[in-house]
C-alpha cells in the first residue's frame, strides 16, 4: 500500500490560495465555508452513504451526550468544521474533493491519534460520529433526507 | 509395549528406572525419548486405547467458579490424553512470556525462551508441522502469496500460528510404543496417589488399581506426573500419607493459580466499510514449508508494556454478523482512498476477531479437592476459575486496538459490547480449555511448587510433566510448549539417570 500523502488544510492554503470574500458566492465545483455553515452541511453529509444507519448512528451519539437539548445543524456543523481547521468567521472556497479529503484526513488523524467515540456499541472516530449527527439533525428539519 | 492391567496379579509390583503417570502429550513424548535407551520405562495410563464412559467419569468435578464447560468434558481419559480432541493450534510462548514483566504480578519463568528453543525444534515433527519459522512472517507472504496487514506495531503486530493435522498421539505413536522393548504402557492403570518416605522427600511408589480390578503399586527411581493441569495437582493433593496437606505441598501452592485462556468469540465483529477485503492470509490454512500455517494478530510488546496489559492473540474468522446493521458501508466514501490496493472478488461483508488472553497470574483461582467422591472414593476436584478486573480492562483495550486499527486501515468499522466503558463481560465468555498453573515452576519455593528442572521442590525424584507447571501463560496455545518441556525433562532424567 503506497503512503498516504496528507491533503491538510495548510497545505491547500499554501498551494491552492485561499479567497475571502465578503459575499456569498458559489461555483459548481466550490463548497463554501462561512459563518452561515448550514449551507456545507449537506456537502458533509454527502459523505455519507446508507443514511438511515448513519442517521440511526447520529442519534446515538448525541443521545449518549447525555444533553436533552440537541445542538441545531448549523451549530454543530461549526464546531465540526472548526475541528477540521477552517476558520468559520471568513469566507473561504473550498473545492468539494479538497474538503473531502481534509475531512478523510481528520478521520484517519482521529484513529491515528485515538479521538475515538463507542456509539451504539460501534467504535467511530469522532469525525464520524459529528458527520451522522449532522445528518440526524438534518433529518429533522428536511424528513426526506433519509 | 502394551500391558492391560486388567490381567495383572492383585498386588502385583512393577519395576522400573522412570515411572510415568499418563499417556497424553507429555507423556507419550517423554516415553518415546527413551525407547532405545538402557532405561526401563513404564507409563501408567488411566484409559485403555479407546474411550471409555466410567474412567472418563473419573474426570468428574465441580465448578464453582466462574461459568466453565463441565470439568469432565474438557479433557480425554484414555490413550494418547487430550489429544484425542485437540485443535492442533500451534505456536511458542513469546520471548517476553518468560520474562519477568514488572505490570504482571508473579510472572517470569526462571527458564528463557532460548532454553527452551532447541526443544520447540524438536517438537515441531513431534506434531506433523513444518520447518521452525515462527519469526518469520516475510517468508510466509512470499510462498503463499498473501499480504499481512498494514498495522501500526506499536498497536498489533502479525505472527505466524501453525496447524498440526492435528497429531492424535494415541493413534500416531502406538505402534511405536507397541513395538519398544523397554517401555512398557500399562494400560487402565489408575493411579491413586504416591506414597513417599516420611519425611515427604523422595517418592517410593505409586499406587494404582483397575476400576473393579486387581490393585498393583509400581516403584521407581524416579516418578514423573504428566496427567494435565487438573488431574497434576489432585493426584499431589491426594497423596497425603506423610504429609496432610499434599505432596509438595508444603507452602500450600499445589492447585493455585490455575490459569486459563480467556476468550471472547467474537470480541468484536468488522463490518467492512470496503469491498473485497484480502484477509486470506489470516482465515485461510496455508500450505508452506512442509507444514500449513496462518497468522493471527498479537498484541505489540511496546503496548503492553506502556499499558500495563497482559498478552493476546486475535483470530480472524469469518463468522455470523452479530448485528442487525452493519454501518461499515456507511463510510465508505471515507475509505475510499485508502484500500483500493488490498483487494480481492469477494465485495463487502464482515469478519469476527476472537480474541484469546492471557489472564493474570492470580493464587485465589485454583483446584481444590471437593466433597464428591469418584468410582475409588477419591475426592473429585473443585474448579474455582477466578478473573479480576484486569481481565476485563485487558479485553476492552484489545478490542479497542483492533477497532481502532481497522478504523485506522480504512478497512471497516468495529462493534461489539466489549467496547462499551466502564468494560464488563459480555455473554460470550468462555475458557480456552487450557489448564494451567497449577503446580508452577519457579527457583523459590515459597513461590512455586517445582524448579527449573521441572522437580517438586523437597522431593529428589519426583518430576512433573505438562501445563500444570507454567507460571504464566502468554497467548500461544500449550501443547508445544508442554512437549518441549517434556523434552527437556526427559534430557535431565537421561543425564540423571546416567
Amino acid at each position: 500500500m503506497s503512503q498516504r500523502q496528507p491533503t491538510s488544510r495548510r497545505r491547500f492554503l499554501k498551494h491552492a490560495g485561499v479567497f475571502l470574500v465578503t459575499g456569498i458566492a458559489t461555483s459548481g465545483s466550490d463548497t463554501v465555508i462561512s459563518s452561515d455553515p448550514h449551507s456545507v452541511a449537506a456537502e458533509l453529509i454527502r459523505l455519507l452513504h446508507m443514511r438511515d444507519q448513519a442517521g440511526h448512528v447520529g442519534h446515538a451519539y448525541l443521545k449518549a451526550g447525555g444533553d436533552p437539548n440537541l445542538p441545531s445543524v448549523a451549530d454543530l456543523t461549526r464546531t465540526l468544521l472548526e475541528r477540521l481547521g477552517f476558520d468559520v468567521q471568513h469566507l473561504t472556497l473550498v473545492p468539494t474533493g479538497t474538503l473531502r479529503s481534509i475531512v478523510v484526513e481528520k478521520v484517519h488523524q482521529d484513529y491515528e491519534e485515538e479521538h475515538v467515540a463507542v456509539v451504539d456499541d460501534w467504535l467511530l472516530s469522532e469525525t464520524e460520529a459529528n458527520l451522522c449527527a449532522i445528518l440526524f439533525l438534518e433529518s429533522r428539519e428536511k424528513p426526506g433526507l433519509i | 509395549m502394551f500391558i492391560d492391567s486388567y490381567k495383572l496379579p492383585n498386588e502385583h509390583v512393577i519395576e522400573a528406572d522412570v515411572c510415568i503417570v499418563g499417556a497424553g502429550a507429555a507423556g507419550i513424548s517423554m516415553a518415546r525419548e527413551f525407547i532405545g535407551t538402557s532405561q526401563k520405562v513404564v507409563v501408567l495410563e488411566s484409559g485403555g486405547l479407546e474411550y471409555d464412559e466410567r474412567t472418563q467419569s473419573l474426570y468428574h468435578g465441580k465448578n464453582i467458579g466462574l461459568p466453565t464447560f463441565a470439568v469432565h468434558t474438557n479433557r480425554l481419559r484414555f490413550f494418547g490424553g487430550t489429544t484425542n480432541h485437540w485443535a492442533g493450534h500451534c505456536r511458542p510462548l513469546d520471548a517476553l512470556d518468560f520474562q519477568r514483566r514488572d505490570w504482571v504480578p508473579d510472572s517470569g519463568w526462571p527458564i528463557s525462551k532460548a532454553d527452551l528453543d532447541p526443544y520447540y525444534r524438536r517438537t515441531q515433527p513431534i506434531c506433523q508441522l513444518g520447518d521452525y519459522k515462527y519469526e518469520d512472517l516475510g517468508f510466509f507472504e512470499k510462498q503463499t502469496g498473501q499480504r499481512r496487514l498494514k498495522l501500526n506495531p506499536s498497536r498489533l503486530k502479525s505472527v505466524v500460528y501453525n496447524q498440526s493435522p492435528p497429531t492424535r498421539f494415541g493413534i500416531v505413536y502406538r505402534e511405536e510404543l507397541r513395538n519398544a522393548q523397554n517401555v512398557a504402557v500399562y494400560l487402565n492403570a489408575n493411579v491413586l496417589q504416591l506414597e513417599s518416605d516420611p519425611s515427604a522427600s523422595h517418592v517410593t511408589v505409586a499406587r494404582a488399581a483397575c476400576i473393579e480390578g486387581p490393585r498393583f503399586l509400581a516403584r521407581a527411581r524416579v516418578f514423573v506426573l504428566a496427567t494435565g493441569g487438573m488431574e497434576n495437582p489432585r493426584l499431589l493433593l491426594l497423596s497425603r500419607g506423610a504429609n496432610p496437606t499434599g505432596l509438595g505441598n508444603d507452602n500450600d501452592l499445589v492447585g493455585r493459580y490455575f490459569m486459563d485462556h480467556v476468550l471472547l468469540r467474537p470480541g468484536i465483529d468488522i463490518s467492512f466499510s470496503v469491498p473485497d477485503v484480502n484477509l486470506r492470509l489470516y482465515h485461510d490454512l496455508h500450505q508452506v514449508a512442509g507444514g500449513q500455517m496462518f497468522s493471527v494478530l498479537a498484541a505489540s510488546e511496546q503496548r503492553m508494556r506502556q499499558e500495563g496489559l497482559t498478552n493476546f492473540r486475535i483470530h480472524l474468522v469469518p463468522d455470523e454478523l452479530h448485528y442487525d446493521h452493519p454501518i461499515g458501508y456507511v463510510f465508505s466514501a471515507l475509505d475510499g482512498d485508502t484500500s483500493r490496493e488490498f483487494a480481492n472478488p469477494e465485495g463487502y461483508g464482515s469478519i469476527g476477531l476472537h480474541l484469546v488472553l492471557e489472564p493474570v497470574p492470580n493464587p485465589e483461582s485454583r483446584i481444590t479437592l471437593g466433597k464428591k467422591h469418584d468410582l475409588f472414593d477419591q475426592q473429585h476436584i473443585e474448579v474455582n476459575w477466578q478473573l479480576t478486573e484486569a481481565e476485563v480492562a485487558n479485553a476492552h483495550r484489545a478490542m479497542e486496538l483492533a477497532a481502532i486499527e481497522f478504523g485506522r486501515m480504512g478497512l471497516g468499522r468495529g462493534f461489539g459490547k466489549i467496547l462499551r466503558d466502564p468494560p464488563f463481560w459480555p455473554g460470550n465468555l468462555e475458557a480456552g480449555k487450557h489448564h494451567c498453573g497449577t503446580t508452577r515452576m519457579s527457583d523459590n519455593p515459597k513461590t512455586g511448587v517445582v524448579d527449573a528442572d521441572c522437580r517438586v521442590h523437597g522431593i529428589d525424584n519426583l518430576y512433573i510433566a505438562g501445563s500444570s507447571v507454567f507460571p504464566v501463560i502468554g497467548y500461544a496455545n500449550p501443547t508445544l510448549t508442554i512437549i518441549a518441556l517434556a523434552l527437556r525433562l526427559t534430557d535431565h532424567l537421561k543425564g540423571r539417570l546416567d
